[in-house]
């Protein structure tokens, strides 16, 4: 919508001289293109409620160009300029342009202030429901496929600052890596050594009371060393890192970004990947498997603990049972540490993404911070899966 | 140095950010981009630092292509809006970073980088605080750091986004003049950007006024000011009544005063008048009814007074001595006559 000004017509020579004042009016002309509404004389509350009620019912057809000429316009008051906008918004709805002509530059402001005013947009064509799921299921899955597409793109960019590093391993920022290692590993080893060990009597617990009514307690131990060394041991400790360490990623970067911390290092000629991102990554890669490793003895501790207490299995029982399953399934340590470093690229890798995918607002940090722990976890699961399913056609 | 910019278009999703922009950056001047948000000049600036791609046109540096020098190689010097210091660093730290990060044939030894931090917190007048951080410095400090650390690298060209527009009124007059006399005295090449024309004016020797992702005009401050290329700088410069009109031969009648104007003498038609408020002046009304306007207010400023006048073709600003309205015998609510003496005229499209 376009407000221009243009030269009075049939202007009131004067303003004080109420008798002069003439009644609004409106004409409507239409020809193939153009439709142009012409409104004359005195505009004020009543002339437009009256004028808004027959407007409505005016047919606006299919013009290209509309033009609503208030040239000749001697009052208008904020009423009349809203059913005037209301009347310009209603023909720009049906795809024309629209030009407001005014000769009054207070009449123009007014319709400039209107304008802007909060006016309801028009309601919006209703969907039937199905074809509204079917859209909503679409839009969703294009922004999956973007989102994916953007975090694979990010993890070449990795990768190739990755294989710069290793032909250049002075450009290692080894101190920020080192002082990542200490906040995602070191200092999450009471947090993943309790929920571990928590996890192992919870599992004791329930499996002694399933097989004790095949008499089969001792094979609680089996259960155990299994399920943790493969699974559980390592899922628990990605999952509790993810939620700890790859939202504080996504915030730090976040907030540097908000900052303009990270546009300052790029002026600097610093590469935010390097410099951010892969002291985080290698942090966590080298960190995870430590962390899955020492979950594992927690969990097994939680639950020989629970088979000493609820089964009367003496330690060196525990071990001896241990070491049995173990000759047959030598595998399993392994077969769950080898994940590790897996799930910590993918960890660090969705946080460090959604950290520099942050712009403009603080709430921004929090969105972002939300969407990587949900996102990672996913991923993290999703890919324990395919490992399991890898692993099983494997024989191993 | 000379930087040089030639057709950049640049969009954000539907919105374009720079339509079609050229400009000409001469060396050691100092240059404003001036215009309201969403102009595009912040975009302008970021595609020059190189921290932003532009989707058409070229950036020259002293006659090279910018997208073939690295970042590093550009030696921009960049400073914020909100400072963006690294906040776990000191302020020596966080000045002395971008030649700690250099490869180490380009770096320069310990001693002389910390005789540099020591001389530019000198240039800042924050001589000693060096110890301390960000958060335990003032805004208008915090500011002069990030100054310090973006001259640190010796940059080819500083570049400045609204850099005191996070800052209160009086200590960003202070830092206008501060950096003004910092300009004279190193002499590089600097852009800033700035929706405050008082700034822009007072700083730059020339100014570029933006609209819309283009480029309204360049000039220096008293050409922007004394001749407005368009309508937009006429408007944006603030204060201006406009005032529709009709055009006879080149002569428009403005609110009933004859004004030769610009436009060449065959042209006739409707056009829109810029008057300045101070280019008005009031008289007793003599007969004619053209010119007659109602007084709705009157606002004492110094020895001048704002008057509000209504005049057929619109709302009229006036500003003139208040001896005069006395003469004239005008007060609230009586009528005067509008004399006009000095319009720009834009035809009306």
């Amino acid at each position: 919508m376009k407000i221009v000004d243009a030269a009075r017509t049939n202007a009131d020579p004067d303003l004080s001289d109420p008798d002069a004042q003439d009644a609004g009016s409106w004409d409507v002309e239409a020809d193939d293109d153009r439709l142009t509404i012409l409104v004359r004389g005195h505009w004020d509350l009543r002339m437009a409620l009256r004028a808004d009620a027959e407007l409505r019912e005016t047919d606006l057809g299919g013009a290209a160009r509309g033009v609503i000429d208030l040239t000749a316009v001697s009052m208008l008051d904020t009423m009349a300029a809203l059913v005037v906008m209301r009347l310009a918004r209603r023909i720009e709805a049906t795809g024309a342009t629209v030009e407001l002509r005014v000769a009054d530059s207070a009449h123009r402001s007014l319709l400039e202030q209107v304008e802007q005013a909060q006016i309801p947009p028009p309601p919006r064509r209703r969907m039937n429901a199905l074809t509204e799921r079917v859209a909503r299921v679409g839009k969703w899955a294009v922004l999956m496929a973007t989102d994916t597409r953007d975090l694979l793109a990010f993890f070449g960019e990795l990768c190739v600052v990755l294989l710069r590093i290793v032909r250049h391993p002075r450009r290692l920022r080894f101190v920020s890596m080192v002082a990542n290692m200490q906040a995602v590993g070191l200092n999450a080893v009471p947090i993943v050594g309790l929920l571990s060990f928590l996890i192992g009597v919870v599992l004791a617990y329930q499996g002694a009371d399933q097989l004790r009514r095949f008499g089969a307690e001792v094979f609680t131990v089996n259960l155990l060393t299994i399920s943790v060394l493969r699974e559980i041991g390592i899922l628990m400790t990605a999952i509790i890192i993810a939620g700890r360490s790859g939202s504080s990623f996504t915030a730090q970067i976040g907030t540097m970004k908000i900052n303009q911390e990270v546009d300052a290092m790029r002026t600097m000629g610093l590469d935010p990947m390097e410099v951010l991102v892969v002291p985080r990554v290698l942090a966590l890669a080298l960190t995870l498997p430590l962390l899955g490793f020492y979950s594992d003895i927690m969990g097994l501790l939680g639950g020989a603990l629970m088979c000493r207490l609820n089964l009367g299995i003496n330690f060196d029982a525990f071990l001896n049972q241990m070491n049995q399953v173990l000759a047959i399934y030598d595998t399993s340590l392994w077969v769950g540490l080898a994940k590790a470093p897996v799930f910590a690229v993918v960890i660090a890798l969705v946080g460090c993404f959604h950290g520099l995918e942050v712009s403009g607002s603080a709430e921004s940090v929090g969105q972002r911070t939300t969407i990587s722990v949900v996102q990672a976890i996913f991923i993290v699961i999703v890919l324990d899966a395919i490992f399991s399913i890898v692993f099983s056609a494997l024989q191993i | 140095m000379t930087i040089e910019a030639l057709g950049l278009e640049k969009r954000f999703g539907s919105f374009a950010a720079l339509r079609g922009v050229d400009l000409k950056v001469e060396p050691g001047e100092l240059l404003a981009l001036l215009g309201p948000s969403g102009s595009g000049k912040t975009t302008l600036l970021r595609s020059i630092a190189g921290l932003e791609t532009v989707d058409r046109g070229q950036i020259l540096y002293e006659g090279i292509d910018a997208d073939t020098i690295s970042l590093r190689d550009r030696r921009v010097g960049f400073v914020f809006q909100h400072y963006a210091l690294f906040r776990h660093m000191t302020i020596a730290d966080n000045i002395a970073f971008g030649l700690k990060v250099r490869p180490r044939r380009e770096r320069p030894p310990r001693a002389e980088i910390n005789a540099r931090v020591e001389q530019l917190l000198e240039l800042v007048q924050l001589g000693g605080l060096g110890g301390r951080f960000p958060a335990q410095l003032s805004g208008g400090q915090r500011q002069r750091v990030a100054l310090a650390r973006a001259l640190a690298i010796e940059p080819r060209v500083l570049l400045l986004d609204e850099p005191f527009g996070a800052l209160d009124a009086r200590v960003r007059k202070e830092l206008r003049r501060w950096l003004r006399r910092l300009h004279e005295e190193i002499h590089v090449t600097t852009i800033f950007v700035t929706h405050d024309q008082d700034e822009a004016f007072e700083l730059a020797d020339r100014v570029v006024v933006m609209n819309d992702g283009k480029i309204e005009q360049i000039g220096s401050p008293a050409e922007i000011y004394d001749q407005p290329a368009t309508e937009f700088v006429y408007e944006f410069l603030g204060g201006a009544n406009r005032l529709p009109c009709h055009v006879e031969g080149g002569v428009a009648l403005i609110a009933g005063t004859r004004l030769t104007t610009d436009l060449p003498r065959d042209f006739t038609g409707d056009a829109v008048a810029f008057v300045r408020p101070h280019e008005i002046g009031v008289a007793r009304p003599n007969g004619h009814i053209d010119d007659v306007a109602q007084v709705r207010s009157i606002l004492p400023i110094g020895p001048d007074a704002r008057l509000d006048l209504e005049h057929v073709s619109g709302h009229i600003e006036a500003l003139v001595p208040r001896e005069s309205l006395d003469a004239a015998g005008i007060g609230v609510g009586s009528r005067c006559a509008v004399r006009i003496a000095r319009a720009r005229v834009f035809p009306t499209s």
